[in-house]
Order: C-alpha cells, then sequence, then structure tokens
C-alpha cells in the first residue's frame, strides 16, 4: 500500500495567476524537498478555460523538472481521485518510487454561463441540448429527495450553513464567510429549489500531495497518512436511464471497495462531493455514514458538525472551500491528512484517525472513495 | 427518436453502439414519437451559455422511455418535443 508524506495548497478563489503558477505554488516547496520521480497532473478543463494542452508537461518543465515523467488525469469533477488511484499504481508497480500528485484548474477567466456550459459538456449531447446541467440535476435530486423522505427544504439550506462555518475555519478556503439559514434561503434560486450558497463557486487553485510505498513512509515523516482503501466506480453518464435519480451507485460501489480493502467500516471525519447542498445528504447516505432516507435528520442535531458524531466537509467541502475541478479531489487529501496528523487547526476533529473522501465525476458518473488512516 | 435492441428490446432515445443490458449492437430506429406525459419539472434559472435565461426542466414518458427536454412555459400533462431539445404542453 501507499502513504501521503507531504503536503501543500494554494489558497482557493479567484486568482490572478496562470495554471502553471497555481501549480508551482502549491508544489514548489515539496518538489525542493523530496526527489520526485514521476508527476500526476489532475486537470480537466485547462483546454477548454485556458487554451492550454499537455499541462503536465508544461508544468514539470516550469517547475524545472524537465526530464521527470508526467501524465494528465482527466475525470472531470473526480479528476483529483482518480489522480490519486493512478499515483497508487505507479507506486504499486513500482514504476515510480516519489510522486507528486498536483490537482490544478483556473475557471474564472470565463463568466458563469461559459462555466455552466463547458462543464455541462460533460453530459450525453442530446441531455445537454435539452438544457441540462450539472447543478439543474441538483435541483431535480433535492425535489425528488423532499418528496420521496418528507424532508424540509430547510435541511439543504442546513447544510450550507454548515460548510461555510467550516469554510470560516479555513484560511485555504474560497467563502471564508458564514451564512444564516435566513440568507441561504433567501438567496437567488439557481435551479429550484436551491439557492445560490447551496452551490460551489467558481474557483480558482491548486492542491499538491507526495506519495510513497508504505516501507519507506517514516524515512520521510514521523507522522504519514496511509491510504488503507481505494476503490473506484462508474455509471451511465445518460441520466435519464438511471433508474432512480436518487441511487448513486458509483458512489455507493465505491465505498463498498474502499472500505472492504481498508478493513474498516466506521471512520471519524469524510470529506464528500457537495457540489450542490443535497449531493452530501445523498453521498453521505450512500456511504453508510447516515441513514438512508434520514440523513437530512442529522443537519438539525449538529451531528455532521465539526464536534459532532460524524463530521462532514471540516474543510468547508466544495461548497465553501470551493471547487476548482481538478484540485478539489486532491485537495480533500490535503484535509484527510492535516486532520490525521492533528495539524487541522480550528477545525480539528477530536482523535481523528481514519478519514475518507469521495471524488466524484459529473452527477455520479464515477466516483473514488479513499481512506485515510494513521496506521498501515 | 427512439433506439430499441434488436435482441432485448432495450430502448433509450440516445444512441450508443452497443446496448447496456444484452450486448447485442443492433437496434430499430422508430421514428415520430414525440409526445410523451410529464414525470417531474423543475425551474433553472442560471442556466448555460447560448440559452434562453430561464425555463422549466422536463423529464417525460415516451412509451415508457425517459427523454428530458426544456420547456419555456409553464410545463403540464402531456408535452410534445419540438426542435433543439425544446418540448411544450400539448
Amino acid at each position: 500500500m501507499v502513504a501521503i508524506i507531504d503536503v501543500n495548497l494554494t489558497r482557493f478563489g479567484k486568482r490572478k495567476e496562470n495554471p502553471l503558477e497555481l501549480a508551482a505554488e502549491a508544489s514548489l516547496s515539496l518538489v525542493r524537498k523530496y526527489e520526485i520521480d514521476f508527476v500526476v497532473v489532475s486537470n480537466t478543463y485547462s483546454g477548454e478555460f485556458n487554451s492550454i494542452s499537455g499541462i503536465n508537461n508544461l508544468i514539470t518543465t516550469y517547475l524545472g523538472m524537465d526530464s521527470t515523467p508526467s501524465i494528465r488525469v482527466d475525470n472531470t469533477s473526480g479528476s483529483g481521485g482518480s489522480a490519486i488511484l493512478v499515483a497508487k499504481s505507479l507506486l504499486d508497480s513500482r514504476i515510480a518510487n516519489t510522486v507528486l500528485v498536483i490537482g490544478v484548474e483556473k475557471m474564472s477567466d470565463k463568466n458563469t454561463k461559459q462555466v455552466t456550459s463547458i462543464i455541462a459538456s460533460l453530459l450525453s449531447y442530446e441531455e445537454r441540448r435539452a438544457g441540462l446541467t450539472l447543478p439543474s440535476l441538483a435541483g431535480l435530486m433535492a425535489k425528488e429527495y423532499m418528496r420521496r423522505y418528507n424532508a424540509p427544504r430547510e435541511s439543504f439550506a442546513l447544510v450550507a450553513v454548515k460548510n461555510h462555518l467550516n469554510g470560516s475555519l479555513n484560511p485555504f478556503a474560497h467563502i471564508q464567510k458564514k451564512v444564516t439559514l435566513e440568507e441561504v434561503l433567501k438567496a437567488p434560486v439557481i435551479a429550484e429549489p436551491l439557492t445560490l450558497y447551496e452551490f460551489t463557486p467558481i474557483s480558482d487553485g491548486a492542491a499538491s500531495i507526495v506519495m510513497v510505498r508504505n516501507e519507506y513512509a517514516y524515512s520521510f515523516t514521523k507522522k504519514p497518512v496511509f491510504i488503507k482503501g481505494i476503490g473506484i466506480s462508474s455509471d451511465t453518464s445518460i441520466i435519464s436511464e438511471r433508474d432512480d435519480i436518487l441511487n448513486m451507485n458509483a458512489v455507493r460501489r465505491a465505498g463498498i471497495i474502499a472500505k472492504r480493502e481498508a478493513k474498516v467500516e466506521k471512520v471519524d471525519f469524510a470529506e464528500l462531493h457537495d457540489m450542490a447542498t443535497v449531493l452530501e445528504i445523498v453521498e453521505a447516505e450512500e456511504l453508510g455514514l447516515l441513514s438512508k432516507g434520514e440523513g437530512w435528520k442529522a443537519y438539525y442535531e449538529n451531528y455532521t458538525a465539526i464536534n459532532g458524531e460524524m463530521p462532514i466537509n471540516t474543510s468547508g467541502g466544495l461548497n465553501a472551500k470551493g471547487h476548482p475541478i481538478g484540485a478539489s479531489g486532491v485537495a480533500q487529501a490535503v484535509e484527510a491528512f492535516l486532520q490525521i496528523r492533528n495539524e487541522a487547526g480550528s477545525r480539528q476533529v477530536k482523535n481523528a484517525r481514519t478519514g475518507l473522501s469521495l471524488s466524484m465525476a459529473g452527477f455520479g458518473n464515477s466516483a473514488t472513495v479513499i481512506i485515510y488512516s494513521d496506521e498501515p | 427518436m427512439i433506439y430499441r435492441c434488436k435482441n432485448c428490446d432495450y430502448k433509450t432515445w440516445i444512441k450508443r453502439a452497443r446496448c447496456p443490458k444484452c450486448g447485442a449492437i443492433e437496434f430499430d430506429e422508430i421514428q415520430g414519437d414525440n409526445k410523451g406525459y410529464l414525470l417531474v419539472s423543475w425551474k433553472l434559472t442560471a442556466t448555460p451559455d447560448g440559452f434562453e435565461d430561464v425555463y422549466w426542466l422536463c423529464l417525460i414518458n415516451i412509451n415508457g422511455t425517459k427523454v428530458f427536454c426544456r420547456s419555456l412555459k409553464e410545463p403540464k400533462g402531456v408535452m410534445i418535443i419540438k426542435d433543439n431539445g425544446i418540448c411544450e404542453p400539448m
């Protein structure tokens, strides 16, 4: 198995730097410290957003690592988790010994309509032509969740209140401002019934982690964070062919695989893919962190707060920390690393020894679940 | 247009090279099926580039096949699909 020995990230938000500069900000200190022999870049839309191709090579060149092999991993919003899986494979197969994973995306040069359109390009042509977008699907999911489980509209808004509170404690978060329930509910509607604060902002940013095989981990640090299990699964990208909008099959299956490999049933915290508030609840249910159909109740009881029974998105999640597409899954690993090493500051979960992250592509088109631990 | 697998009758409105249920590669193309009843609709106010600023998204059932479309008028009952993914109440 493999371990994370060091991490770094940029502040997320609207940044003036280009993608190469963001990648360097997140990784230069690591490159100077370790003998990296492979770089995996998690990035999806550098072509569409920045008119760049071959970004992995451009980044290694910018970092002065001209002869270090690199690849780009693109799995849309789930690129980060997929990149960590690829890095693990490179280490397991002994193609590499010390892998740097850099997640980076620069999105804010485009306006909201353009970004929405570019991201919707992961849908089938026919569904995109009908006007479907990723945020719109969250609206459909919220509507169906409320109908089936009698969940109050406010329960989704409470996810945003909690994640913005966590984001306010994270100096790297895009939005470091608390919001009230009333502010969330009164904000402009984006996709009925969900409002502005219930979606991720358009963010720039980068995050980096260094990975090695377990046997070398303690030679680099006294506190490595071990990847005990990793599972990936997929579902159809044709949304209308899914049996049930509330069944996130890829998430559930990836969670089962990761937990089985890790031999872990319960985790101390989780970083989920809350592109929209309702997703956090449904994903938590699919992963067995909350009870099916009753997850919404947890948000009335502070159950998912930092000091709750099952802390979720202590970083602020995509909702407040931001969602620079390629960086998000890597930044989840950064948060897990900090939590398990007891270095998360005011966001620290008490006795955090085992964590979970869900990096998800599209609307559950693909999902990677990773289990982290302080022991191999 | 609906595609029906010649082997197992699986139906989809989005073309595939291979049936996800049985793996067969031949499909019948059923033309002219453009009316269906509304299953669910919801309003979208943050729309992508090149689209209207506000519309209702609709999931409709056309002879057992689920199809997405967008309506510029409040959707209800039986919907008819027009061009470019647009539909409207009959």
